[in-house]
């Protein structure tokens, strides 16, 4: 990986929403930097802020302090006219493959949209495209004619897919984009993901719960807890040697194939509110490793080998 | 054989019985009333003073009324008039009413709430008060004509649609397709005109065929006050009741315009309901 | 060996759409014994729901027909009243499902809901309903009576679930049925209900059948598996000895399918080609995997293979000789 200007840069980014009198930190100060052709998987449990983070990135929730830049321009807190130029290069692709596409619209339809608004294609040639794009995420181009409720889970975040790749973007945000697929298909959009970023050096920012997808196929992970990154690592060094106490519970958790019994105990606790997090490090409630600093003090980002990791015993 | 939305639609549609039994009736009342007038040469106004008060015969199928006109021709231009009052009514409010409610929903906010509060406040409005002004407003000479009557009810019933509408955009605007265009860069107006409206239509179509057989029924209560138009069912029903009398009771001047009302109005909610089926199987609206 | 608890013979399954009819669930028989805990795995399709759903008759209605057996001890649930299934449920046999949240009666209190149950079944009223309750609730986790107070969304995810299992267990069943019951929930949470469901059975000597599409959960809890597709069994096995040497295509396709946490770079991924078939309710032709088996030969074509015995409590459904299976295909 070249240490180039990275493609996207996050910095301290915050997304706050107010709900019923409290404060919901859903985002609370993220800073992180993915390059070109590099997969980062955000990984994590409810109320992580993974999913509201990415959809921070594409505009569709107002920030409350903090920036990203995408190749050195800023793309938050953009009015909707101002976004519209980075429409082409960032892309987001859903996790419902039954509401992401309309039901009233062909594939053909569907596809031609992008390809025409961002001069992609003419419309004497948009056909021969939408077929071209068909058969880059491995489906049938004669399909095209056909309506999104003919299709499989599967098939239909293909064609979700293939619309988000008509514009040609530098970066693709995956949100849990095969969470609701069965295990066989999602392997196919796993491969077909792969196999997209090595034609066109496409960078992932790969949102899902599943780690074992993420070592599959991230080169980096971002462990978030309560709207926080905690650990920040290379996917080999996190699955090794795990730094936070938090990814080693979440490690120890994931039920595995395997003859040998589960020798841990399960992790205590509930996951916390965003709306009323933990003082101190957000995991110390849970935490078996807490010492008398825990709770009182914020840690930052500690650097450890192949990555940084926000836990005292790190520093 | 791909088949759009629509067309499953319809296909469901179609095999509904009860709904075409409703959509067959209409049809061929509408037919009646719109051709057998001319094709026959009848004549509503036509008063023939020595056949008043005729109870049905060969001659004249439903009678005559008090004024020796013929009943059949009655009913059947009374009920162009009917249908027509409410189907433009119906299509003033269901234009003005997406129109309104497909704006607020769509941008939501401040903009929505300000939208919304109107119409509170005018749904707050005693509204056949407010129909009976408007048509006070007319002059005389207009009174008897359709047009007042059209704006009457239409200006009051796409409050309504305004409201369903825009509770249907609001939803669908979060759906993840219509973020999808907009993340593609779709403008706010094709987004709302080319993604949000047609996965809307469907229930427009429900609510604007359950809204007819009201817009009838209203204008038929402006008609017993004297504020309708002058030939139409709730016209004839009006002047059907004044006759009646414990000695003679005149009982076909009321029963064909009645029975027509009734049968045009059930046909109408059959055929609505048929398409709620239809458009929305899940039961989801 | 002892007497099962649970005998289900030739089940099969068909509802009948306007378009055609579809055969669910395909002359499906197993049986769970006292104390056990059976996996009923398989991808979305395969009719492991629809099997689970007419063991207390909760399949959709009007369904088509449900023939073959369900015994429940010296009952027969197939084709028993309402009444008769409306008093082993709940009681001897219970079920969880996949979303803790449409479970419970948003409407309803904690405590409410868990009255009904107890009324209805146990006749327990007043104080001795509470102190069940109480009793139930410790037993799942739950301690204390703050909970009982509160509604539905006022609980997470794995609180919701617990109350769930506390429903379930209530009257003592015999079996419970899990369908997916921690499919929804975070990873840490499922890890916590996963091992209070593995102490209940110890303590009640409860069986589970749990339904699932993840085999690292089948791994973690269940006793014994059986491995739908298209509505059949097409093998059945002790865990371990499924997980570590299956032996029928498709059950070796999905675990090199999915992508393993604790081998580095995630393992190979090997993705299973094609779609699940739909189903219908023509005699198959064929072997059902037929079409994304990477190990199809000659003979998989002539009929549907039976499911033959293959040791020691193993079934499978496949011509493919097993000394070649655990070959590379």
């Amino acid at each position: 990986m070249s240490h180039a200007a990275p493609l996207l840069k996050v910095t301290d980014l915050r997304v706050h929403f107010a709900s019923e009198g409290n404060i919901i930190r859903a985002v609370d100060g993220v800073d992180l930097e993915l390059r070109a052709g590099e997969t980062l998987a955000l990984v994590g449990e409810s109320g992580c802020g993974k999913s509201t983070l990415a959809r921070a990135l594409v505009g569709l929730n107002p920030i409350t302090s903090g920036a990203a830049e995408l190749n050195g321009r800023t793309i938050t807190g953009l009015t909707r006219a101002a976004a519209r130029p980075f429409r082409r290069e960032l892309q987001l692709v859903f996790q419902d493959p039954y509401a992401s596409l309309n039901p009233r619209f062909t594939i053909a339809q569907t596809l031609a949209e992008p390809l025409l608004l961002h001069d992609k294609a003419s419309r004497r040639n948009v056909d021969d495209k939408v077929c071209e794009l068909l058969a880059q995420v491995g489906l049938d181009p004669e399909l095209r004619a056909r309506y999104p409720h003919e299709f499989s889970g599967g098939q239909r975040q293909r064609i979700s897919i293939a619309r988000a790749l008509a514009v040609e973007p530098s970066l693709l945000l995956c949100d849990e984009v095969t969470s609701a697929l069965d295990v066989s298909i999602q392997a196919q959009i796993l491969d077909l993901l792969r196999s997209v970023q090595q034609k066109r050096g496409l960078s992932y920012l790969f949102i899902t719960h599943d780690l074992g997808v993420v070592r599959y196929i991230a080169h980096r992970v971002a462990v978030m807890y309560v709207g926080q990154i905690v650990e920040l690592r290379d996917t080999e060094s996190l699955f090794e040697a795990p730094a936070h106490p938090y990814t080693k519970a979440l490690l120890a958790s994931i039920p595995r194939v395997s003859s040998k019994p589960r020798a841990r105990e399960p992790l205590r606790g509930e996951v916390p509110s965003p709306a009323h997090p933990p003082s101190g490090c957000r995991f110390h409630p849970r935490c078996s490793f807490a010492f008398e600093r825990c709770p009182k003090e914020y840690p930052d980002l500690y650097p450890v080998s192949g990555g940084s990791s926000r836990c005292f015993l790190n520093q | 054989m791909t088949r759009s939305p629509f067309q499953l639609a319809l296909q469901r549609l179609l095999r509904n019985r009860v709904a075409i039994v409703g959509g067959s009736l209409l049809t061929l009342i509408a037919l009646a009333c719109v051709l057998l007038p001319v094709l026959l040469k009848l004549d509503p106004n036509l008063t023939q003073p020595a056949l008043r008060n005729q109870p049905p015969s060969a001659r004249f199928l439903f009678g005559t009324d008090g004024l020796g006109r013929d009943l059949v021709a009655r009913v059947l231009v009374g009920g162009r008039t009917s249908l027509l009052v409410g189907l433009a009514a119906t299509a003033v409010s269901v234009l003005v009413g997406v129109a309104y409610g497909a704006i607020a929903g769509f941008y939501g906010g401040k903009i929505d709430e300000a939208m919304m509060r109107l119409v509170d406040f005018m749904y707050g409005l005693p509204y056949m008060f407010l129909v009976i002004l408007i048509m006070l407003m007319f002059s005389e000479t207009a009174r008897g004509d359709m047009l007042p009557v059209f704006l009457a009810l239409g200006l009051v019933q796409w409050l309504t649609m305004a409201r369903i509408v825009r509770g249907q955009v609001l939803a669908l605007r979060r759906q993840e397709f219509v973020l999808a265009a907009e993340l593609l860069g779709v403008s706010d107006a094709r987004l709302l005109i080319r993604h949000v409206l047609p996965n809307v239509f469907g229930v427009i179509m429900v609510y604007a065929t359950l809204m007819v057989p009201s817009v009838i029924i209203l204008e038929s209560f402006l008609s017993f006050l004297g504020l309708g138009v002058a030939l139409s069912w709730g016209q004839l029903v009006s002047d059907g009741i004044a006759v009646i009398n414990p000695i003679r009771s005149y009982w076909w001047i009321l029963l064909w315009p009645s029975l027509f009302l009734a049968i045009t109005l059930v046909s109408l909610n059959f055929l609505g309901d048929g398409l709620r089926d239809a458009l929305d199987p899940k039961g989801k609206t | 060996m002892s007497e099962e608890l649970l005998r289900i013979r030739e089940l099969s399954v068909t509802f009948a759409t306007r378009e055609r009819t579809v055969r669910a669930v395909e002359q499906v028989s197993f049986d769970v014994r006292p104390g056990e805990i059976v996996g009923l795995v398989g991808e979305s399709g395969c009719g492991k729901s629809v099997t689970s759903l007419s063991i207390l008759g909760l399949h959709e209605q009007p369904a088509g027909s449900v023939t073959g057996s369900i015994r429940l001890g010296e009952r027969e649930l197939v084709g028993a009243s309402t009444k008769a299934l409306r008093e082993v449920r709940g009681n001897r046999v219970s079920m969880i499902f996949q979303d803790p949240l449409t479970s419970l009666n948003p409407y309803l209190r904690v405590e409410e809901q868990l009255a009904e149950v107890l009324d209805l079944h146990l006749a327990l009223r007043g104080p001795a309903a509470r102190a069940r309750m109480l009793e139930i609730l410790a037993q799942v986790g739950i301690p204390g009576e703050e909970r009982l107070r509160a509604y539905p969304h006022q609980l997470s995810g794995g609180m919701r679930q617990r109350i769930c299992i506390a429903m379930a267990l209530l009257c003592n069943p015999e079996l419970l049925i899990a369908d997916e019951p921690t499919t929804m929930l975070d990873v840490t949470i499922q890890a916590q209900i996963l091992e209070l469901l593995r102490s209940l059975r110890q303590q009640r000597k409860m069986s589970i059948l749990f339904i699932t599409h993840d085999l690292g959960v089948v791994s973690e809890i269940c006793d014994r598996v059986i491995v739908m597709y298209a509505g059949r069994i097409v093998e059945q096995a002790r865990t371990a000895d499924l997980l570590l040497a299956p032996l029928h295509p498709y059950t070796e396709a999905l675990l090199r399918s999915t992508p393993r946490v604790d081998v580095p770079g995630g393992g190979s991924l090997h993705p299973i080609a094609g779609l699940p078939p739909r189903l219908s309710a023509k005699k198959l032709e064929e072997c059902a995997f037929l079409p994304r088996c990477p190990r199809a030969r000659e003979g998989c074509n002539d009929g549907e293979p039976a499911l033959d015995n293959a040791g020691d409590e193993r079934l499978r459904r496949c011509i493919v000789p097993v000394a070649e299976m655990g070959t590379r295909s």
